[in-house]
């Protein structure tokens, strides 16, 4: 293989998902909607070997999440078995539960960088999309990791309800020294789609959050860095969903499965074999599943002919099955999609509703941590 | 040219890495959920970048290291360098200790 095509077809990052258990229940959670279907979870064992293939594949970033990985009583065995490939490790995290001899000891293992959710500056509108309101505790973890010198970036997902406190966030960002602020808004994926109703804000309110970001940016362009994602779904053409299938970025699911993404597993006739039972080198360049949709074979019109297509490479498959039973369409959200009709009446719903979570027609459908079943709507 | 002094210290902001990339011996500085590649005489300069070093003093070093170049060219890339990584909020700046 020339060093060019090896280049091509290596990953940079690995997600590693240690966990579905989290204390929390976000109804935008990227996890899968059928939970009860899965194996156990690997152990510290199993994930040491996936951190060696990763890192042997050309992986120099880990991303410790979940699910809340600090359910997870080896995380600090995870992060020094992380460092010791030398691969640069963030932990991902909700902040709860933690103490701060724990972080101190996962920092003393190895760990590069702190990743912190907020899922709302309202107390009210935490809990009610998240199921508690744990600012206090977020507000304690984020002071450790200053204390303890370690880079923090404060996650945000942004949704109807809370992105007009954009302003908000990035205040209190400032407040807590981030490093970095990432304002992502909900995918609209398994539990986002489902909520999409309750979740989907108006063009208004993303043209107001824009320009508050912007302005953000360049007031603090020395300080802190602003990374802003906003819905696919009032974009032009799709995100070029994790810089393209099976590309750069590889998930490893609690149980081994390795997935192109989070969300692929809910594609149909694909199957996802485990790195407990088959090595992540031929899962990554040989697997029928990571060869699916990588390239540009695959493509349907307009993508094929498209000049866009080496840009967002068609958009997310999983969109494009979620939304039109196709895997193998144009993502809707681009304009010159045949399904694009689909994205302008979710954007038409959008502004004739306007109610906030929980309080609208249809009730928001929230995964149960402790029973882990599917959820219920209506 | 820019506004970096001789006697600042430089160092790597907090939580930036410098790493080899295996599959194509590039040399990055990585950093959360992001990789910068180091060209040339970049990862030269990157390296004296210790928090102990001055401008003024990684600008010798590297003058006695690569003969050949002319002092003013090697003060000229180190500044820019410097400059660039820090406006990247890659690399920060100590004062010198008066």
């Amino acid at each position: 293989m020339t060093s060019a095509a090896q280049d091509s077809l290596r990953p940079y990052t690995l997600i590693a998902e240690l966990t579905y258990r989290c204390p929390l229940r976000c109804a935008y959670c990227s996890n899968p909607v059928q939970l009860k279907q899965l194996g156990p979870e690997m152990d510290t064992e199993q994930w040491a070997s996936a951190f060696v293939q990763a890192e042997a594949l050309g992986v120099m970033q880990v991303n410790l999440t979940g699910g809340e990985p600090l359910v997870r009583d080896d995380l600090e065995a995870l992060v020094a078995a992380a460092r010791a490939r030398d691969l640069y490790t963030n932990l991902i995290t909700s902040g709860i539960p933690l103490e701060r001899e724990r972080l101190e000891r996962l920092r003393d293992a190895g760990l590069d960088s702190v990743q912190l959710s907020i899922q709302d500056v309202d107390p009210d509108a935490a809990a009610r999309i998240a199921g508690q309101d744990a600012m206090a505790a977020k507000t304690r973890v984020a002071t450790w990791v200053r204390e303890l010198q370690l880079p923090l970036t404060i996650n945000v997902v942004l949704h109807r309800e809370n992105v007009s406190r954009v302003n908000a966030f990035i205040a209190l960002a400032e407040r807590w020294q981030a490093d970095r602020l990432e304002l992502a808004h909900v995918q609209y994926l398994g539990w986002g789609l489902l909520n999409r109703e309750q979740l989907l804000p108006t063009a208004d309110m993303i043209a107001d959050a824009r320009t508050t970001i912007a302005n953000a940016q360049v007031r603090l362009r020395s300080r802190m860095e602003i990374l802003a994602v906003l819905p696919d779904y009032y974009a032009d053409r799709p995100r070029a969903c994790m810089d393209g299938w099976a590309r750069r970025y590889m998930v490893i699911a609690p149980d081994g499965r390795v997935l192109p993404c989070h969300a692929a597993h809910t594609l149909p006739g694909l199957s996802f074999e485990s790195v407990a039972e088959r090595a992540l080198g031929d899962i990554w360049h040989h697997s029928e599943a990571f060869n699916r949709f990588r390239g540009e074979d695959w493509m349907p019109a307009p993508c094929r002919t498209c000049e866009q297509r080496t840009v967002d490479f068609g958009g997310c498959r999983c969109q494009a099955f979620q939304l039109t039973g196709d895997a193998g369409a144009t993502d809707p959200t681009c304009s010159l999609a045949p399904a694009h009709d689909l994205i302008v009446k979710a954007r038409e719903s959008a502004i004739s509703g306007a109610a906030p979570i929980n309080a609208g027609a249809s009730p928001i459908a929230i995964r149960n941590p402790r029973l882990r079943r599917p959820p219920t709507i209506g | 040219m820019n506004a970096i002094d001789g006697s600042a210290i430089p160092r790597l902001e907090r939580g930036v890495r410098l790493r080899v990339d295996k599959v194509n011996n590039k040399h990055l500085l990585l950093r959360p959920e992001q990789g910068f590649e180091l060209r040339g005489s970049a990862l030269a300069i990157v390296r004296l970048c210790d928090g102990q070093r001055s401008v003024n003093d990684i600008v010798a070093e590297l003058s006695v290291a690569f003969r050949e170049a002319p002092v003013t060219t090697i003060a000229d890339d180190v500044r820019a360098l410097v400059h660039t990584l820090v406006a990247r909020r890659l690399m920060v700046l100590a004062e010198a200790a008066s």
